[in-house]
């Protein structure tokens, strides 16, 4: 049934069969997803400039997700020798990168304003950049041995010791004092944002992960292709 | 020794190791790294005069005072203990009255305070300006910080 | 009694190529005392100023100097195959990546100690602080050993990108930067940030004689 998430046979016929309707359905979600946000009301507070956070919030989940499924495979894949995984991480690393930039540019964006500054050294902007320099790392670490195991192993281990920054980033701003405002959705009590600003919030976080999903898939298979050429 | 023996040796010091620092690490429930402090803890920490320091808190209400032009007055507090802040330059669009602010500035005497920088701090709740009217007509909307 | 022995071997062997190699550590240190004299130039001579991020130059320029000489922590023993020897005589590899980073903490970071002293008088640093400063160097910079035997032996696998093994060592350095440096300013908070940095060492000095054994290995294999 699985079988696709460790086979890269299967995974090919699989996403064969699911790309045109995923294709599909991405931009009708995307469209809606934008149309909510267009109509979706002002902030009490910040007015106009809450809807940053539509595109600010999705893209933060994403590079945080993007980062667990690379930890998972690394672990899948050094645990059970499925090189499968090592192929994943190497396509999916530059997503997690875009989406990390994204986070930071909008977060940028919105705290001029808001805040009034673009930048401050609080714990969880600080470690939502040492994640970025994590991924530039991956990607680096991509192009630098010449033996093929040693580096997807050694990248493998170094996505294991980073995936220490997860928790960190989720957890910085109850553990510590930050100008980064806590969680809003993810609270254990009910979401403290209005849910016609969290349905928005939600379509773009789908539609944001299956956009991200299909460039996964195109890189994967042409990892794959490129890897069998080798072999 | 033999290989073997000395792997054996080897993982137990690292589990030895691994489980020490551990411990030394869990048990450290003290905040270390603050962006800021709250009025009460600085008063607690006794900062010295002149000190750079951060310090967070909420703008009290009708304490806020147009001096001139870019020129500003206002309280900062966290419903104990409050500072007198005063601040020369462009404030960030989310600053106002009851709302959380982050200040970086130095101790100027006992409980006033010179700030360099106003940062505006927004709390996670997110709410249609229209509903907030609702909220407000109806006497449900909560004003803690006085 | 005999492994005894020729663990006592190895720490002689080291310090005989400590000797010989007195100048290549000199020049560490002097790299180290000029880069805190051009850092001096930069920024002026404020007295004030220079006092209030002293501690944070001397941190990263320690850092910086101490990941010169990264280059040479396996690649002699390996190129002129002393590890394949150490093996041989019984040693297994990731024992042999223990002794490295201690026998690299007693003889290239512990030099440093004594330019400690002198490089904070050169910012005027108050006594305490480099009480603190020493203190933290020397758990700092066990750090650092295991750090550099991590990313040295990786190097050995890889001939076209050196860089990458520095900026590995500077990525993972940034806990022990904010801890040692932070140890100053929360002054409440000595023992739990010192905790947390002797945590930080014992967890590095678990790990990377693991990770150095098996890039050792792999690039014995590879050669």
């Amino acid at each position: 049934m699985f079988k696709f998430l460790l086979n890269p046979n299967s995974f090919n016929k699989f996403s064969d069969t699911i790309f045109k309707p995923l294709v599909a359905i991405t931009s009708i979600i995307l469209v809606t997803g934008l149309i909510l946000v267009y109509r979706s009301p002002l902030d009490y507070q910040q007015g106009l400039t809450v809807k940053i956070m539509y595109i600010h919030v999705p893209s933060a989940w994403l590079a945080l997700l993007t980062y667990a499924i690379m930890t998972i495979y690394s672990i899948i894949s050094l645990a059970f020798k499925i090189p499968f995984g090592f192929i994943i991480n190497k396509a999916i690393a530059p997503i997690g990168t875009v989406f990390t930039v994204l986070c930071l540019l909008s977060g940028s964006l919105w705290g001029k304003p808001m805040w009034g500054t673009w930048w401050v050294w609080d714990a969880r902007l600080t470690s939502v950049a040492i994640l970025l320099i994590i991924y530039v790392i991956i990607i680096f670490l991509n192009q630098t041995f010449e033996n093929r195991e040693v580096r997807e192993k050694t990248i493998a281990i170094f996505i294991l010791i980073g995936s220490i920054n997860l928790p960190i980033i989720k957890f910085s701003v109850d553990w510590w004092n930050t100008l980064h405002q806590p969680a809003s959705v993810s609270k254990l009590s009910s979401p403290s944002i209005d849910i016609s600003m969290l349905q928005p919030l939600l379509v773009m976080t789908v539609a944001f992960s299956l956009v991200g999903l299909i460039i996964a898939i195109l890189r994967i298979k042409v990892e794959i292709l490129t890897r069998k050429n080798y072999l | 020794m033999s290989l073997r023996f000395q792997r054996l040796v080897l993982i137990l010091i690292t589990l030895a190791m691994l489980g020490t620092a551990s411990i030394l690490i869990l048990f450290n429930t003290k905040q270390n790294i603050v962006f800021f402090y709250t009025p009460s803890e600085l008063i607690e920490k006794k900062i010295s005069i002149n000190n750079k320091l951060r310090i967070g808190g909420y703008v009290k209400e009708s304490s806020f005072k147009k001096i001139s032009l870019n020129k500003y007055q206002f309280k900062i507090t966290d419903n104990n203990n409050d500072f007198l802040v005063f601040y020369e330059g462009i404030l960030p669009d989310l600053f106002r009255e009851g709302q959380g602010t982050v200040i970086e500035g130095f101790l100027n005497n006992k409980n006033n305070i010179i700030a360099s920088k106003i940062y505006a701090k927004h709390d996670e709740n997110y709410m249609p300006a229209s509903i907030k009217k609702e909220l407000e007509k109806n006497s449900q909307w909560k004003k803690k910080y006085k | 009694m005999l492994f005894v022995k020729k663990i006592f071997l190895f720490f002689k062997r080291e310090s005989k190529l400590f000797h010989n190699n007195i100048v290549d550590l000199l020049s560490n240190i002097i790299f180290f005392f000029l880069s805190i004299f051009v850092f001096v130039f930069a920024l002026g001579t404020d007295e004030q100023l220079l006092r209030s991020i002293g501690l944070g130059i001397i941190w990263s320029l320690l850092l910086f100097s101490s990941t010169l000489s990264l280059r040479k922590f396996y690649e002699d023993d390996f190129n002129n195959g002393v590890l394949i020897i150490f093996h041989m005589s019984g040693i297994s590899y990731e024992f042999i990546a223990f002794l490295k980073i201690i026998s690299h903490f007693l003889f290239v970071q512990m030099p440093f100690l004594i330019s400690l002293p002198i490089a904070s008088i050169f910012f005027n640093l108050p006594i305490i602080e480099v009480y603190n400063l020493i203190l933290t160097f020397i758990i700092g910079s066990l750090i650092l050993s295991c750090l550099g035997s991590i990313s040295a032996s990786m190097n050995l696998l890889n001939k076209t990108n050196f860089s990458i093994g520095s900026i590995l060592v500077l990525l993972f350095s940034i806990p022990l930067i904010i801890f040692s440096v932070g140890i100053n300013e929360y002054e409440n908070n000595f023992y739990s940030l010192f905790n947390l940095l002797l945590g930080i060492a014992l967890i590095f000095l678990g790990i990377s004689p693991w990770s150095s054994g098996a890039f050792i290995k792999l690039a014995l294999k590879n050669k």
